[in-house]
This record gives C-alpha cells, sequence and structure tokens, in this order.
C-alpha cells in the first residue's frame, strides 16, 4: 500500500519499515496543482493535496504542519470524512523539545501506519534499512559551456510543472543546484551515523530531525548555510525562486535572499495554472538574457 | 456627569471633554482629549470613529494611545521592555512577573496603518523591505522597527512558532535577518489525545496529550530564562504565581465586562470600546496595574448603564458575534451604523480571556493557557467554543472578519460557518477589512445590512 508523504522530511525509511510503501505526492501523475478552483486565500498546491486526499481510496495519507496551508488543509480532509490521514507536526525549531516531540510523532505515525496495514517495524530491520540505504551524493554538476548557471529554490516540483526546468535550460541556463523541496536537500540525505548507546528508533529520528533543512524553520539559518557554499561552488549567477501563491513562507524569503547571497532572484509564482505558462516562460527568457 | 449613552465624534469628544473637566473629571497621568492624538501622534483616524461618551471610554482610549509613549518613559526610567510576539497573551503574564519589566506586542503596529490612516508610509517601506500587501497587515511591524518612530526597541524579542500563522512566521523570520535577535519558542498543534494517551484537560472545554503539555512547559521554562537575564532577576515560582494571579485579575474583569456587555439585552457599551477592552488581555497595553483600573471602571460603567436600562446601540439591533479583530476600527462602527450589535466575540485569543489556573506549579498553568490558543488547534475546536458562546450571547448571525493576507483566514472562515450553521441554524458571513476600509465601506455595510435584515426578518416568523 502507498503511503504519500507531502513533505521530505517524514522520513521514507521509517514507512518503509512498516512494510509500506512511501511516495512524495509531488510524483503522482494524478496530482496536478492548478487544476482546481481556489476560494480566496487558498494556495493551489494545498488544495491539490487536499483534492488528491479526498478522492484517492487505496491509501494513506501523511499531512505536515511545515505550513499553516497545509496544516488546515489536513482538517478539510477530516471533515471531507476521509480516515486515512495524519497529521504529521514537524518542529519548526530545533530545541531539546522539539527533537522530542518529532520522534513522539514517529511514534504516533507508527500506531496510524499500522491500524492502516502495515506491520510494527523490527529494530533489527530497521537498522539494515537505515544502514544500507542508497546514500544519493550531490550532483556534480554537468560543463555548463555557454549557459548561465542558476539555481532553483522552493516549493516541490511536481510532474506536471517539470517543464519548468526545460524551460529554464530551452532559454540558455543550466540548472546547477535544485534546492526544491524534493530535490537535494531532501534526497542527499545520507546514511546516519549510530551514536553509542542510540537504538536504531533513535538513531532515525535523530538524524532525519538534524537533516531538516527548510524554509519554515525557525531560525532559517540552516536553509542558508547549506545554500551557500553550493551556489559558490557551483557559480550561480542568479536563483529562481518557484512558489504558489499564498505561500507566505518561500516568498518572504526573495528579499532575504538576493541580500544574502548578493544574487538576482526571479520569484516565479504560480497561481493555479497546470503546466509552465507563457508568462512564466517569457519572465525566464527575460531574467536568463539578464544573466547572460 | 452622567449622560445617557451616546457615541460622539471627535468634534463632538472636544466639548464633552471639557464639560467633563468643568464638572471635576479627574485623570490619569496619561489622561487629557482624545483630539491631542490627532495633532501629536497624526492618528488621523480619530476623526473618522465615533466613541462611548463614558469617561471610562475617553481613559480605556488615552491609555490605548499614549502606549508608545509610555513605553519610552519606562525605559526612561530604567524599565527592561520585552517584545512579545505571537504567542498573544502568555509570555506577558510571565514577563511582568519580573520587577521594572514591561512587555508589549510588537504585532499592534498592525493598527499604525490605520490609526494613521496610512500617513505613517509603514506599509510603502514594507514593500520596499521585501513584504508586500499581499501579506497580513502586521508587516507595518517590520519598518516600524527599523524606524524607531512608534514603539522602541525591545530589549528581548520572543516569537512563538510552529503552529502558528505562515504570514507572521515569515515576517518575524524576516525582522531576524535584518538583524534583529528574535528567541524562538515551539509551539505544537495542539491535537486530540489519542486512545489510552495521558491527557490534560485545557481552559476553554479543551483537551490535549499530557506530552504536549510538557513540551510547552519546557518551551516556557526555556523562555522563563531568557526573561530573567534580561531582568537580572531569576524568574521563580513565587514570582510567577503572584504574575499568575495579577493577570487574572484582569481576565477576571474581563470576563465580568464581556457577561455584562454580550448577555445584555441592550448593549451598554459599543463594540468598537468591547474590541479595545479586550486587546488588554493580551499584555495590559504595557501597564497591568493600569489595566485592571480601566477594565474596572469600564465593567462599573456597564453595570451602571444595564441597571439603569441605559443603552449604548440600538435595543432593536441584531445580534452579532463577531470573528477575528478588523484591521480598521472604522468596521465595529459600521456594524452598529447597519443595525447590529455585538454579543460575543473571537478576536483570536479566548485562550488570553480564560482564567490561568492557580492551584498547579505555574509553568504549567502558563503551558495549559498556550496550548488552548485558538489558532494552535484545529479550526473545529474554534468553532466548537463560538457556538458555545454565541448560544450565551444569544447571537442571530455571526461574522468572520477575514485579515487581508492572513493564511489561516484561507479555511477556517468555512469551517467556522458551516459549524455555526450545522448546530445553530443562524445565518454566518465572511467580509474581509482592510487596514482603511473607507473605499470598501460601501461593500461592508450592503453586506451587513443583509445581514440584518435576514437576522431581523426571521424575528417575526
Amino acid at each position: 500500500m502507498r503511503v504519500w508523504l507531502t513533505s521530505p522530511w517524514i522520513p521514507p525509511d521509517w514507512v518503509k519499515a512498516h512494510g509500506l510503501e512511501p511516495c512524495g505526492i509531488w510524483s503522482a501523475p494524478e496530482f496536478q496543482p492548478g487544476a482546481h478552483a481556489l476560494a480566496a486565500g487558498v494556495c493551489p498546491f494545498a488544495e491539490a493535496v487536499v483534492r488528491f486526499a479526498e478522492n484517492e481510496r487505496d491509501g494513506l495519507f501523511v499531512f505536515c504542519t511545515s505550513c499553516d496551508q497545509l496544516r488546515r488543509g489536513s482538517e478539510a480532509v477530516g471533515l471531507s470524512g476521509q480516515a486515512r490521514s495524519f497529521l504529521f507536526n514537524i518542529p519548526a525549531t530545533r530545541t531539546p523539545a522539539a527533537r522530542k516531540l518529532y520522534a513522539a510523532e514517529l511514534k504516533r505515525l507508527s500506531s496510524f501506519l499500522v491500524a492502516g496495514g502495515g506491520v510494527a517495524p523490527e529494530p533489527a530491520r530497521l537498522l539494515d534499512s537505515l544502514m544500507f540505504r542508497e546514500a544519493q551524493s550531490e550532483p556534480k554538476p554537468a560543463p555548463a559551456g555557454n549557459r548561465v548557471l542558476v539555481a532553483i529554490v522552493g516549493v516541490p516540483l511536481d510532474r506536471s510543472h517539470r517543464g519548468l526546468v526545460e524551460a529554464i535550460e530551452a532559454a540558455g541556463a543550466a540548472v546547477v543546484l535544485d534546492g526544491t523541496e524534493n530535490g537535494e536537500r531532501a534526497q542527499c540525505v545520507g546514511r546516519p551515523a549510530p551514536a553509542l548507546g542510540e537504538d536504531a528508533f533513535d538513531t532515525l529520528s535523530r538524524h532525519w530531525f538534524e537533516s531538516i533543512v527548510d524554509v519554515f524553520q525557525r531560525p532559517n539559518r540552516p536553509l542558508y548555510e547549506w545554500l551557500e557554499p553550493r551556489l559558490r561552488e557551483r557559480r550561480a549567477r542568479g536563483i529562481l525562486l518557484w512558489c504558489y501563491t499564498g505561500c507566505d513562507l518561500w516568498r518572504a524569503e526573495a528579499q532575504t535572499l538576493r541580500e544574502t547571497f548578493g544574487l538576482p532572484v526571479l520569484l516565479l509564482e504560480n497561481s493555479g495554472s497546470t503546466g509552465v505558462s507563457q508568462r512564466d516562460l517569457n519572465r525566464v527568457q527575460a531574467f536568463v538574457e539578464t544573466l547572460g | 456627569m452622567n449622560a445617557a449613552p451616546r457615541q460622539l465624534t471627535l468634534e463632538q469628544w472636544d466639548e464633552h471633554y471639557a464639560q467633563l473637566r468643568a464638572a471635576g473629571l479627574r485623570e490619569a497621568a496619561y489622561g487629557g482629549p482624545l483630539r491631542r492624538h490627532v495633532d501629536r501622534e497624526r492618528d488621523f483616524r480619530l476623526q473618522e470613529l465615533r466613541f462611548d461618551n463614558s469617561p471610562a471610554a475617553l481613559r480605556l482610549w488615552n491609555f490605548l494611545l499614549t502606549e508608545n509613549e509610555r513605553l519610552r518613559e519606562a525605559r526612561h526610567r530604567g524599565a527592561k521592555l520585552v517584545g512579545t510576539m505571537k504567542d498573544l497573551g502568555t509570555v506577558p503574564v510571565m514577563a511582568y512577573s519580573l520587577p521594572k519589566v514591561l512587555a508589549f506586542y510588537p504585532d499592534g503596529a498592525w493598527w499604525t496603518p490605520c490609526l494613521m490612516e496610512c500617513s505613517d508610509k509603514l506599509q510603502q517601506q514594507a514593500d520596499a523591505m521585501g513584504i508586500d500587501a499581499s501579506f497580513c497587515p502586521v508587516r507595518a511591524m517590520l519598518p516600524a522597527f527599523q524606524n524607531g518612530e512608534h514603539f522602541p526597541r525591545p530589549d528581548l524579542l520572543v516569537c512563538s512558532t510552529g503552529a502558528v500563522c505562515d504570514d507572521f512566521s515569515a515576517i518575524a523570520q524576516r525582522l531576524e535577518h535584518l538583524g534583529y535577535p528574535v528567541f524562538w519558542w515551539e509551539m505544537p498543534r495542539r491535537r486530540a489525545p489519542s486512545p489510552g494517551e495521558a491527557a490534560c484537560v485545557l481552559p476553554g472545554n479543551l483537551a490535549a496529550p499530557r506530552f504536549q503539555v510538557e513540551c510547552v512547559r519546557s518551551e516556557l521554562e526555556r523562555v522563563g530564562r531568557a526573561l530573567g537575564e534580561v531582568a537580572d532577576v531569576d524568574l521563580q515560582d513565587a514570582r510567577l504565581a503572584e504574575g499568575i494571579r495579577a493577570a487574572n485579575k484582569v481576565r477576571s474583569l474581563l470576563q465580568a465586562l464581556r457577561e455584562t456587555v454580550y448577555t445584555s439585552s441592550a448593549a451598554p457599551l459599543p463594540a468598537m470600546e468591547m474590541l479595545v477592552a479586550e486587546m488588554l488581555a493580551i499584555h495590559f497595553c504595557s501597564d497591568r496595574e493600569e489595566a485592571t483600573a480601566v477594565l474596572a471602571e469600564l465593567l462599573a460603567t456597564a453595570r451602571a448603564r444595564t441597571e439603569a436600562n441605559a443603552a449604548a446601540v440600538d435595543p432593536s439591533a441584531a445580534r452579532v458575534y463577531w470573528v477575528n479583530p478588523v484591521a480598521d476600527l472604522r468596521a465595529m462602527n459600521l456594524l452598529e451604523d447597519c443595525g447590529g450589535r455585538i454579543c460575543g466575540s473571537d478576536f483570536m485569543f479566548s485562550h488570553a480571556l480564560d482564567l490561568i489556573p492557580e492551584d498547579m506549579p505555574p509553568l504549567e498553568a502558563l503551558a495549559l493557557i498556550a496550548l488552548a490558543d485558538p489558532m494552535v488547534g484545529p479550526a473545529g475546536d474554534r468553532a466548537g467554543r463560538i457556538v458555545r458562546e454565541c448560544r450565551a450571547g444569544r447571537a442571530e448571525a455571526v461574522v468572520v472578519s477575514r485579515i487581508p493576507g492572513a493564511s489561516h483566514c484561507a479555511r477556517e472562515g468555512e469551517i467556522i460557518r458551516r459549524t455555526v450553521h450545522e448546530q445553530l441554524g443562524i445565518p454566518a458571513i465572511e467580509l474581509e477589512v482592510p487596514s482603511v476600509c473607507d473605499a470598501m465601506l460601501p461593500t461592508l455595510a450592503s453586506r451587513l445590512q443583509a445581514l440584518v435584515e435576514t437576522v431581523k426578518s426571521g424575528r417575526t416568523r
């Protein structure tokens, strides 16, 4: 059975340890932000998650508290009678209380997964899965040639908007850093190093908690500490900030990104369209020309 | 001088003030004619508002409008200032438990563009700082910090995060990036206890897992240490217990005021004064003892008017429960102009109105209160409380006032309206009130008039 996750910071290892298949919601073909009519102020991404969860009858859904829109979207799903959803409280801080909260949420998620058809994880199997998980190393940038090197950061790039990367390349740029939520920040979470006296669960919890690098953290300095060396080493000359209308957390960072890295930032805001709009294509082209 | 209740314009208040003074009115040190706030502070909006004519209301308005001045004076006298953000009601209780420490909400700058009718240019300055009009009006806080023309820069900034609205969280993070260190503390998203899970009862008829209460308690302990460092005094339990007792005096007065006004058949105080009075709950308008005195005087006025059957609002007005504070105070006058009156309210901090338990360790009591924040849990919980209070206030309609750009308003209004309709069968509308609502007045008035007509036509059936 599939478990649809709305955040990369809910460990897929943990879901697998329950004998279930973790899937990022952005990978679902039917997941199409922009395909639904929106009430005032509702984020297209969050609405798409809600509609997907309401209509999908076979899987389990794990919402998260990393943004207000998803947090409250989970309530809308609950009201529609969908009982196969769970709201995971991802802490915003890195305080000792936040660390305990994260661990407690993993255990609570476990109960939900077992009730939904999973099996209680065996510690030995969990440890094996952690130790032998495929560690994805960070991509080596391809030779740029004459291309303008850019980074893309922001919300997850779902299937319906993958054309954005093609559009960027068609404009003469190369994306050398994918800092979107389902990009390198989460994909390159490595293997954990167990600490003395720690059991497999503690290792999993600690490792994933410490791996969170995202805009919703407070302070969100880890995001900037993650971006800085990569932008520098990969010689990015501009940043495309990809987000949805209603995504206050990312939109508020546009100016800080400019000020911190001294790079031009193009805010690409999807107000509810599938695919890449002509307007966004024009803006990407103009941005790349400016950088060139 | 006991005048019959009336709502006065600023011009009428000029004359009324002279009469009160001639009759021997005695005021606090911050007292004086309301007009001076227009002349000195450029609070031009006062010229468009109507105010209750009681000396208690005069004191309330002067108390509110002199806050920045009083904060500066307090700093000059050696007080430490703590800017508490977002939690609306909990951290100030702790701060005021310490000697020579005052706490205020920089969030309150959200009303500055209203009061100054945008002559402050805070919103334009916020645009230039990267936070545009798609964000909540609390964005005015950012340039207010930078230009220092409104509140003094605090000695410590404390901000709750986690289960909070995105736009405020983003604005506070931008503030930190601009060089204002913030002490962040985690607020978990309140949930119902799972079967078999150790649980705690929270004020406001709520419950939460003991684990979450412990999480908040330990975070407040961290906050307490930070406050103690600022004050150079440990925030020990005995001090905190005393602070809780003093806060509860304010809360008791407010509860009595709300009960007197909201359950009355004819409102003895108007809606705008009630909104401002309730705001005193969250940080005592930077003076806990004076806030107590201000509320006591308001309560005495409300009770005296109720006994005398003296109404500040037409007794036949439609009884409306109001959800969320308005960015433009004028909207409260507008409701009454359209034939409505407030019979209950949820201005986003109902947890600051409940009494803090005094029969348990103080930090645990504060953790219970903090976790009872209506914005921290499901909108369904909030809707449940609204329904109960609607019944108590005999509400005939509900208005959910959307705050422009506020992330929580996208979904919660629908849940609240649906719950109200299902459980009470009364009409509920949503409307959005910007910081200066003049251009929207005809639209807002139409919506409110239609609501009042619906209510009144329902009475005859």
